[in-house]
């Protein structure tokens, strides 16, 4: 098992971030400060070096400082024995560039699964929204990290799927629809359709048994769980349930059926988990998940993957507080992030462990302090 | 970006030379300064030389190709083999595959590729041509010289799905590791492309 870590970086025009330059220890990392300060900004950049993209906003154009034309991302992150300078520099007028040791990766693809990563955030119960969206990027993004063949799949199907739709409302528009545009279009999407249901399917029954496992950990009622994949593809293929669905497609002018409807199913105790679950549930059912990704990721690609923990641990009790911190600095873990409010909370929890960490104080898009424990 | 100009007619200039692809504000401005400046007949020689292309310029009725009569140079040309025919998406890729000197068939230019989301379907492009052409019985081969992209698989799909009934033999230009490239910057799709269709290898190729 290859460990993996973020030595340091320099974040220069990042959110609140002017120009900043800090280190960081190779196993705990407490980034401490009032709301607003840019503690999440601080590990947003974490994530950005290791996939190539923030993990909490949808485009860079909110990345960039007040009026700042660029930002940039310098880090160094050793894998194992080896060293790599990793340097994001993005300008408002042209492409972002990426590079690894000052050879640029043009896609995006090709820098995913390099620097595994996995975050836990406030926004995860969207989770537990009624749109699959949510859970299909849970899945998405955990796949692709361990191979990047697979993003590219799924770029190539919702590129068709969007042709599809289009032909289909022009079509609608029209009166007349192209079959043979439509079968070229369709029965290209098969083949990657069948691929990507096998990978979400193989993937989903690793996390389903990791995420078990882990629930079983965290709730301390005796509580039942399992979550499951769930694909019209299970039942038809493809271009059946395109020919199924063909009438009503033509009439709503888009592809009703396909893996973009695919869905993951979470089940507590025989019922379904509802965004309104008690808050203990909740906390639990996301920290399992993602300690299961986090399996996942470490099993599939053999490194220990970076574990961000952003305000997770907010209105949690002081023992709870405590045991998450346990599993955390557990050895099964590699390098992690937490961020907190309190600026004493973690800090003094780690000192009467005298567990080493080095704790940074961010204030104001500043390093007000950085020092180890 | 506002300009301020001290003459409408330069402001003219700029304006309509900057409605040309890749070409700004600030470069449109170099341009007619350039011109300014010259004191040769530059300026009356481009613009009666882009005059002509407009006025002149048509496509082959064979093969779409741009011609200067109704016919274009390659379709013409007593030593081009006709049963071949390289089916491309623009003239540039034939230009570009002219310039190899290796290939001795002759074209037919699509004139883009099937692209719903972009309203471009079978019917804007020379697919009706290209099916007559076929049908005619004169061709053995059509090599898909279409770019490896998704909207071109889909064409190529297509074109061999309403090309199924006649007896022409359809192939693929290569997808494989780039010549002079190394294998280790390959992306995965291609390396695995390039292995599922390997080549029988020839000493001395």
């Amino acid at each position: 098992m290859e460990e993996i870590a973020i030595k340091d970086t320099r974040l220069y025009q990042y959110r609140n971030f002017d120009n900043v330059k800090l280190g960081f220890d190779a196993k705990l990392n407490v980034v401490v400060g009032r709301n607003g300060m840019g503690k999440t900004n601080l590990l947003d950049s974490i994530h950005y070096v290791c996939i190539g993209k923030s993990y909490f906003s949808s485009g860079d154009r909110y990345i960039f400082k007040d009026s700042s034309p660029d930002f940039s991302l310098i880090s160094k992150i050793s894998v194992g024995q080896a060293d790599s300078l990793v340097k994001v520099i993005c300008k408002k007028t042209t492409k972002k560039s990426l590079s690894i040791n000052d050879k640029v990766h043009d896609r995006l693809s090709d820098h995913l699964g390099n620097f595994p990563i996995v975050v836990v955030a406030p926004n995860d119960t969207l989770l537990l929204l009624n749109t699959s969206d949510e859970r299909r990027k849970l899945i998405d993004r955990s796949i692709s990290q361990c191979s990047p063949s697979y993003l590219k799949q799924i770029i190539e199907y919702n590129h068709l799927l969007k042709q599809r739709n289009s032909l289909l409302k022009s079509s609608k528009e029209k009166g007349f629809l192209n079959t043979i545009v439509l079968d070229s279009i369709s029965e290209r999407m098969y083949p990657l359709a069948m691929d990507i249901f096998e990978r979400r399917k193989s993937f989903t029954a690793e996390l389903s048994k990791n995420f078990e496992a882990h629930y079983q950990k965290f709730s301390s009622a005796n509580e039942s769980c399992s979550c499951s994949y769930l694909s019209q593809l299970e039942e038809y293929s493809l271009m059946e349930l395109f020919r199924r669905d063909l009438e009503k497609d033509k009439v709503l002018g888009r592809t009703s059926s396909g893996i973009h409807k695919d869905d993951l199913n979470f089940i507590i105790n025989d019922e379904k988990l509802k965004p309104f679950a008690s808050q203990g549930q909740l906390k639990s059912f996301i920290m399992s998940l993602k300690l299961a990704q986090y399996e996942c990721l470490k099993t599939n690609l053999g490194i220990q993957p970076i574990l961000i923990l952003d305000d997770v641990f907010d209105k949690l009790d002081k023992y709870r507080v405590e045991d998450l911190l346990e599993i955390v600095l557990g050895d099964h873990i590699g390098q992690v992030f937490i961020s907190d409010t309190s600026e004493e909370r973690i800090p003094g929890i780690l000192k009467n462990k005298q567990q080493k960490a080095r704790i940074i104080v961010v204030h104001e898009g500043l390093i007000q302090n950085s020092y180890d424990i | 970006m506002s300009m301020k100009f001290s003459s409408k007619y330069l402001e003219q200039a700029v304006e309509a030379l900057s409605e040309l692809p890749s070409v700004g504000k600030k470069s449109a401005l170099r341009l007619a300064l350039h011109l300014i400046n010259d004191e040769s007949e530059k300026t009356k020689r481009i613009a009666q030389s882009l005059i002509t292309l407009k006025e002149n310029i048509t496509r082959c009725k064979t093969c779409n190709n741009l011609a200067d009569t109704d016919t274009c140079d390659i379709c013409l040309s007593e030593s081009r083999r006709r049963n071949i025919i390289c089916v491309v998406e623009n003239v540039r890729d034939v230009m570009a595959i002219e310039d190899t000197q290796q290939y001795s068939g002759i074209y037919h230019v699509l004139g883009g590729v099937i692209s719903p989301l972009e309203g471009i379907g079978p019917e804007d492009l020379s697919i009706q041509l290209l099916k007559d052409r076929v049908e005619q019985g004169q061709v053995d081969e059509l090599i898909m010289g279409l770019s490896p992209t998704i909207d071109g698989e889909t064409t190529i799909y297509y074109l061999s799905k309403i090309l199924s009934d006649t007896d022409v033999k359809i192939s693929l230009i290569a997808r494989g590791v780039a010549f002079g490239g190394e294998l280790e910057y390959a992306d995965e799709l291609t390396i695995a492309r390039s292995i599922q269709s390997r080549i029988p290898y020839l000493a001395g190729q």
